[in-house]
C-alpha cells in the first residue's frame, strides 16, 4: 500500500489553515510562520458522498448515501505569493488566528441567493449577493476562544445547509509567570489547572504547552469537533429552488425536525425529511473515529484541548470514554470564577465529567472547551485503587496491568484482524439515534474517540508490531515509530503519520503538497527552527527480552 | 449552482489499507477470549489486612449468606453475574404492550433473574478487584460497557474498539466512590433504549466487608449484624454508617467533622486498607435513586430483531458492503422493514423502571412508598424512588438520565450537588479546581443523556411535595413532552 494514501486519509477530515502574522504560540520564526496573506472564500455547493452507501441501489442522489452541501470553498494565499487550494467540503476549513491578528478576506458568493460569513462578536460581511464578484474585508481577530463562522442570512437555514466552520482563536502569550492558558483572562482554576499539568504529582506529563522532541509530540495539543446534521431530502428540495426564489426558514424547521415518522430510509416514498447523517468535521463512522484529526491520539501524560461546536439543530450529549475530562468554557465563559455567595449549579468550577450536553447552535450549552487528561485510565488495577497512576499489579501470566501488554498482542476480526493495539476508546453522542447513518448502521454516526498511542514513562521493548522478529526499519512500509509509543499494526502507525510534523499545522499543508502546489519540505520548517533529532534505540525492558 | 449541478462532488475516502478498522466499526468481530491480564488475588479473609489489597469483591458473597443468590457460596467466586436477554413484553400504563431487552442475573432470585428493568443495580466497594461474567442469552452479539468507569478497551465494552459477547469476564478496579450506570454498546440506539442497562454505585472501601463476621473454608461468608452496605464504625458512628464520597467544608449542616477532610493518601488507621477508607466521606441515613427513561412504542413494535439494520461487511470492505441488511445477509431487507434509527419520538416515560402513567403532553405521578427490594441492590435495603424521610437526616438522591433526550429536574427543596458523573466535587486532588454548589429550591437544571450528579438534601421543618422531572425533546425546538413527578415526604 501507498504511505502516501494514508498521509490523504490523515488529513482528510477538514482542511486546517493558520491565518495571521504572529503565531507565538506555536513557538515558530515568525517569519516562517508569515504564511497567509489572504483567504479568498467562494461561497458554492457539493454534493457529498456520506459514511454509509447501499451498493444494492443503482440510484445516484439521496438515497444512495449522498447529500447536498452549501459550503465555504477556500483557497489562501501565502505571503510569499504562492497559493493554497483548500479541497471542498463541509465543514469549511479550521481557521486558527491569534488574538489581534489582521485577517484578510475575499468573499465571492457563486450561489443563486444573498449569503454571509459571521463570526460573532468580530466579524460580519453583511448580505453579499449573488453576482459571483469578489470583496473584500479585513477584520481583527478578537478574544482567544472557539468560535463558529457561518452564514447567518434565514437562519437557521444557510447555516444548517453547511455554511459554517470554526474559527479558533489563541492568546498571544500567557499571563506573566504563568503558564499557557487558551485565555487571554483565565480563572483561577483554570489557571491552576494548567500550572498543574506536568507539576503536580496528580498530572505527571507535559504541560499543556510543552513539546516532546523524542515523541514528536506538538506543543498546544488541540483538536475540533464541529457537530452537524444533514437531512438528504430537504437539503436536496432546497438546492432545486429555482434560482432567486428563497426556501421559507419556517418550513426548514418545521420539516427538518417535525417530519411525520418515516419506517423506512431507504424508501424515499416514505423517507422522513428529519437528519439522518450526523457528523463531526463533516466525517462519521470510522472516517472520524479512525481519524487523527478528529480523534485525539496521543500518550499518557499528553493533555490535549478540544473544542467542540454545534452547527446544527439538535442537542448532542457527547461522552468520552476512558477518562473525564474538565469543562474549561462553556458559551465562552471560562469556568471557575467568580465564586458568588450563593453558588447555584452554573458556578460549580472546573468540573471533572464523563459526558456533556452540546446544544443546538445559539442554545446555551452549545460551545465548550475541554481539556482532555490523557491520564491513565484510572480504573486499571494497581496498589492503593484511589485514582492516581500508582504501581500496577502482576498479573496470572506473569505480566502487569499496565501497560496492557496481553491486550496488546490480541489480533480481532472477522475477516481482516485488527490488533487491539494502540489503546482504542470511543467518544460519541448518548442521545443514541445520531449513532446511526440512513436510519440505521449502528456506528456510522457522530463518533471521535480518545487513542493511547503510547505513554510518556514507558517503552516497550516490542518497539514495532512488524518489526517484532525483525530488525527494527526492515520493513520498508512501517515506519519506525519513536520511543514511547504502544505497538501497532501497519495501518494504524501510517495512519497516524507518526514521521509527519505535529498534526495541527500540517492539514493544509498536506492537502496543498497532494495537489503539487508546494514543495516537498516545507512543514517541518514552519513548526520548528531545528531539524527534527533521530529516534534514540529502543529501550530494551530485561522484562521482556 | 443547484442539486442538480453542484459545483464540487465530495468523494467518500478510500479504504483501502484499512479495510478491516473500517469494517469492524459496524460489524465488529465476535469473540469470547480468556480474560487477559487476569489478575489473582489472594481469597477473601477478615479480618482484612492492607498487604492483601486490593480485595476480591465482597458482594456476592455477601448477597449469597443473606439469601440473594440460588447459590452460596456464588461460583466463580467474588463474580457478579449477568446475561442479556430479548423479548420480554411489559405493559404499559395504558396496557399497550412494550418491548423490552433486558439484563439478568441468572444467580439471583425473584425479578433479579427473571429480568428486570432497570437491570439489577451492581454496587461494589471503591478499590475492589470487581468481576462480571457476562454472556449474551439467548444469543449475541452484545457487550456491557461500564459507563463512567475507565479500564481496559477490552474491559470497556464497546464492540469495535474490542469484541462483542459471546462470553466474557469483564474485569477492572473501581476506584472513585460515585454513581455510574452498565448498558449493552452493541447497536446502543436500539439495545439501550430497549432496556439493557443498570445502575451501578461504587460504595467506600469498607462497605460490605464490614458486614462479614468470617469467612467459611468453602468460600461462603458469616455475616454480622451491621446492615449490608454500612461502612465500619468510625467517628460519631458506633455502629457504622452508609456513607459517600463528598467535602462539605462550606455545607455545615450536614455534620461533615472536619476529621473526615483528609487527604485521599493519608493512611488508614486501622491499617486495613492502604489509605484511609472514610477520607471525604460523608453519612446519610437515606438513599434514592432516580433513573429517567422514556420509550417509543414504534420502535418496540417495528424494531422487535435485535439485529435490525446491522450491516454486514463486503467481499471488498469499504466497496460493496451491505448497509441495508438486518444481520443476515441472505434475508433480504423489504420496504416496509424498519430503518429509521435515527427517528425517535417517545411515548412513554419511566422513573427507576416505573411507567409513570400519562400521555404525550401530560403529567403523571410516581406512587408514594416505592422501595427497590435488596435482591435487586446487591443486597443493600431501603433505598427509594419516592422519598419517604425525617428532618434533620442527611437525604442522598442520585440521578441518572437514561432517556434518548435531555431532561428538566426541579426539587422542591434545596439540595446541594456533591458529585457528577462519579467525581465528588471539591475533593482533592483531581476535584481541587471545583466545588460543591446549592442549587436553591425551584431551580430548573437541565442535563442531557448518560449524565449523572448526586446530592444532599436535608430539612429542618417537615415537608412535603414534589419534583418534578420535565421530559424534553431536543430535536423538536426543546419542547417538553412529559412531565413526572416525584413524591418527597418529610416527616418530623
Amino acid at each position: 500500500m501507498e504511505r502516501r494514501d494514508f498521509i490523504k486519509y490523515a488529513t482528510g477530515a477538514s482542511a486546517a489553515l493558520m491565518l495571521g502574522t504572529k503565531l507565538p504560540w506555536l513557538g515558530a520564526k515568525p517569519a516562517q510562520a508569515d504564511h497567509i496573506a489572504r483567504l479568498d472564500i467562494t461561497i458554492t455547493d457539493c454534493i457529498k458522498e456520506m459514511a454509509t452507501f447501499n451498493a444494492l441501489s443503482v440510484i445516484a442522489g439521496p438515497g444512495n448515501g449522498e447529500c447536498y452541501f452549501w459550503i465555504y470553498k477556500m483557497t489562501a494565499t501565502l505571503g510569499d505569493g504562492r497559493v493554497i487550494d483548500l479541497p471542498a467540503d463541509c465543514p469549511g476549513p479550521t481557521l486558527f488566528a491569534t488574538t489581534g491578528d489582521i485577517i484578510s478576506l475575499r468573499i465571492t458568493n457563486a450561489l443563486d441567493e444573498p449569503h454571509s460569513l459571521v463570526i460573532r462578536g468580530m466579524f460580519n460581511s453583511g448580505p453579499i449577493p449573488p453576482d459571483g464578484v469578489p470583496r473584500d474585508f479585513i477584520f481583527a481577530a478578537g478574544a482567544p476562544g472557539t468560535y463558529l463562522y457561518f452564514d447567518s442570512l434565514n437562519a437557521p437555514v444557510n447555516r444548517v445547509m453547511g455554511l459554517h466552520g470554526a474559527f479558533v482563536v489563541m492568546p498571544a502569550a500567557p499571563a506573566a509567570g504563568q503558564k499557557w492558558t487558551p485565555y487571554a483572562n483565565p480563572t483561577p482554576q483554570v489557571q491552576q489547572l494548567f500550572n498543574d499539568l506536568g507539576a503536580a504529582a496528580h498530572f505527571p506529563g507535559l504541560a499543556w504547552e510543552q513539546a516532546n522532541a523524542p515523541t514528536q509530540t506538538p506543543p498546544f495539543r488541540q483538536y475540533i469537533w464541529l457537530l452537524s446534521q444533514a437531512s438528504p431530502l430537504l437539503f436536496r428540495d432546497v438546492g432545486s429552488l429555482p434560482a432567486g426564489q428563497i426556501f421559507p426558514a419556517a418550513e426548514f424547521v418545521r420539516r427538518f425536525t417535525r417530519d411525520a415518522f418515516g419506517r423506512n430510509n431507504h424508501d424515499l416514498t416514505v423517507a422522513s425529511d428529519i437528519p439522518q447523517y450526523f457528523t463531526s468535521m463533516g466525517q462519521s463512522g470510522h472516517f472520524s473515529h479512525n481519524n487523527p484529526v478528529v480523534t485525539p491520539m496521543a500518550r499518557v501524560g499528553e493533555p490535549c484541548v478540544l473544542r467542540v461546536l454545534n452547527a446544527g439543530l439538535m442537542t448532542h450529549s457527547m461522552h468520552i470514554h476512558a477518562n473525564h475530562f474538565y469543562l474549561l468554557s462553556v458559551d465562552g465563559v471560562v469556568m471557575g470564577a467568580p465564586v458568588p455567595a450563593n453558588a447555584t449549579l452554573t458556578r460549580p468550577g472546573v468540573i471533572w465529567v464523563d459526558t456533556f450536553q452540546a446544544n443546538q447552535f445559539g442554545a446555551p450549552s452549545s460551545r465548550y472547551d475541554i481539556l482532555m487528561l490523557f491520564q491513565r485510565p484510572p480504573d486499571v488495577h494497581n496498589v492503593r485503587g484511589i485514582g492516581l497512576a500508582d504501581a500496577p499489579l502482576p498479573t496470572a501470566n506473569g505480566a502487569t496491568t499496565w501497560p496492557p501488554v496481553e491486550e496488546f498482542d490480541l489480533a480481532f476480526g472477522n475477516t481482516i484482524p485488527v490488533r487491539l493495539s494502540p489503546l482504542c476508546y470511543p467518544a460519541h453522542d448518548h442521545s443514541e439515534p445520531s449513532q446511526t447513518s440512513q436510519g440505521g448502521n449502528y456506528n456510522c454516526g457522530v463518533i471521535g474517540g480518545q487513542y493511547f498511542i503510547g505513554d510518556l514513562n514507558i517503552t516497550l521493548p516490542r518497539f514495532n508490531v512488524n518489526d517484532r522478529f525483525a530488525a527494527p526499519g526492515s520493513n520498508p512500509d512501517m515506519p519506525l515509530l519513536p520511543p514511547q509509543t504502544f505497538p501497532m499494526d501497519e495501518d494504524f502507525a501510517m495512519m497516524l503519520g507518526l514521521d509527519q510534523v505535529p498534526q495541527i499545522l500540517v492539514y493544509g499543508i498536506d492537502e496543498a503538497r497532494r495537489d503539487g502546489v508546494m514543495g516537498p519540505s516545507k512543514d517541518s520548517e514552519l513548526l520548528s527552527q531545528t531539524p527534527r533529532p533521530p529516534f534514540p534505540p529502543p529501550f530494551v525492558d530485561p522484562a521482556f527480552p | 449552482m443547484s442539486f442538480q449541478n453542484p459545483a464540487f462532488r465530495v468523494l467518500r475516502r478510500s479504504v483501502a489499507g484499512m479495510e478491516g478498522m473500517h469494517s469492524k466499526m459496524f460489524d465488529p468481530p465476535r469473540e469470547s477470549p480468556a480474560t487477559p491480564d487476569l489478575v489473582v488475588r489472594p481469597p477473601l479473609a477478615v479480618p482484612l489486612t492492607a498487604a492483601n489489597f486490593p480485595f476480591p469483591n465482597p458482594v456476592p458473597e455477601v448477597m449469597a449468606a443473606a439469601g440473594f443468590l440460588d447459590r452460596n457460596p456464588p461460583r466463580p467466586p467474588n463474580t457478579v453475574h449477568r446475561s442479556l436477554l430479548h423479548g420480554m413484553i411489559m405493559p404499559t400504563w395504558d396496557n399497550r404492550p412494550m418491548d423490552f431487552f433486558l439484563m439478568n442475573d441468572p444467580t439471583g432470585i425473584n425479578e433479579a433473574i427473571d429480568g428486570s428493568f432497570p437491570a439489577p443495580t451492581i454496587r461494589a466497594p471503591r478499590g475492589c478487584d470487581f468481576k462480571c461474567e457476562t454472556q449474551g442469552s439467548p444469543q449475541p452479539p452484545h457487550t456491557i460497557h461500564w459507563h463512567g468507569f475507565e479500564p481496559t478497551p477490552i474491559n470497556d465494552g464497546v464492540g469495535h474498539c474490542s469484541m462483542e459477547l459471546g462470553r466474557y469476564t469483564y474485569q477492572f478496579q473501581p476506584n472513585h466512590m460515585g454513581s455510574y450506570f452498565y448498558h449493552c454498546h452493541r447497536n446502543t440506539v436500539q439495545h439501550f433504549e430497549f432496556g439493557l442497562y443498570g445502575f451501578f454505585v461504587v460504595d467506600p472501601p469498607d462497605a460490605f466487608y464490614a458486614s462479614i463476621a468470617s469467612v467459611n473454608p468453602n468460600g461462603s461468608v458469616v455475616l454480622n449484624n451491621r446492615p449490608i452496605g454500612f461502612s465500619r464504625p468510625s467517628l460519631g458512628f458506633p455502629n457504622g454508617s452508609r456513607r459517600v464520597a463528598a467535602n462539605l467544608a462550606n455545607f455545615p449542616q450536614f455534620n461533615q467533622h472536619p476529621s473526615y477532610r483528609v487527604p485521599l493518601t493519608s493512611p488508614d488507621p486501622q491499617g486495613q486498607f492502604p489509605t484511609n477508607p472514610h477520607a471525604y466521606t460523608v453519612h446519610y441515613q437515606n438513599e434514592a435513586i432516580w433513573v429517567f427513561d422514556d420509550r417509543d412504542i414504534r420502535w418496540s413494535r417495528l424494531a422487535q430483531n435485535s439485529a435490525q439494520t446491522f450491516p454486514v461487511e463486503g467481499t471488498i470492505p469499504g466497496v460493496n458492503d451491505n448497509f441495508y441488511s438486518h444481520g443476515d445477509p441472505l434475508v433480504p431487507v423489504l420496504p416496509t422493514d424498519f430503518f429509521a434509527f435515527n427517528d425517535y419520538r417517545s411515548t412513554h416515560w419511566y422513573v427507576t423502571g416505573v411507567n409513570v402513567p400519562g400521555p404525550l403532553g401530560g403529567t403523571g405521578d410516581l406512587p408514594p412508598g416505592i422501595v427497590v427490594p435488596p435482591y435487586l441492590m446487591s443486597g443493600v435495603s431501603g433505598v427509594q424512588v419516592s422519598i419517604n424521610s425525617r428532618v434533620n437526616r442527611n437525604i442522598l438522591v442520585r440521578v441518572l438520565n437514561a432517556a434518548y433526550n435531555s431532561v428538566r429536574v426541579t426539587f422542591p427543596v434545596n439540595i446541594v450537588i456533591i458529585a457528577w458523573d462519579g467525581r465528588a466535587l471539591g475533593v482533592p486532588p483531581f476535584g481541587t479546581y471545583n466545588s460543591p454548589v446549592l442549587v436553591p429550591a425551584g431551580t430548573p437544571m437541565e442535563f442531557s443523556v448518560a449524565r449523572r450528579f448526586d446530592c444532599l438534601i436535608r430539612e429542618s421543618a417537615p415537608f412535603s411535595g414534589f419534583a418534578t422531572v420535565d421530559f424534553l425533546d431536543t430535536l423538536r425546538g426543546r419542547s417538553r413532552r412529559f412531565t413526572a413527578r416525584i413524591p418527597i415526604n418529610i416527616t418530623a
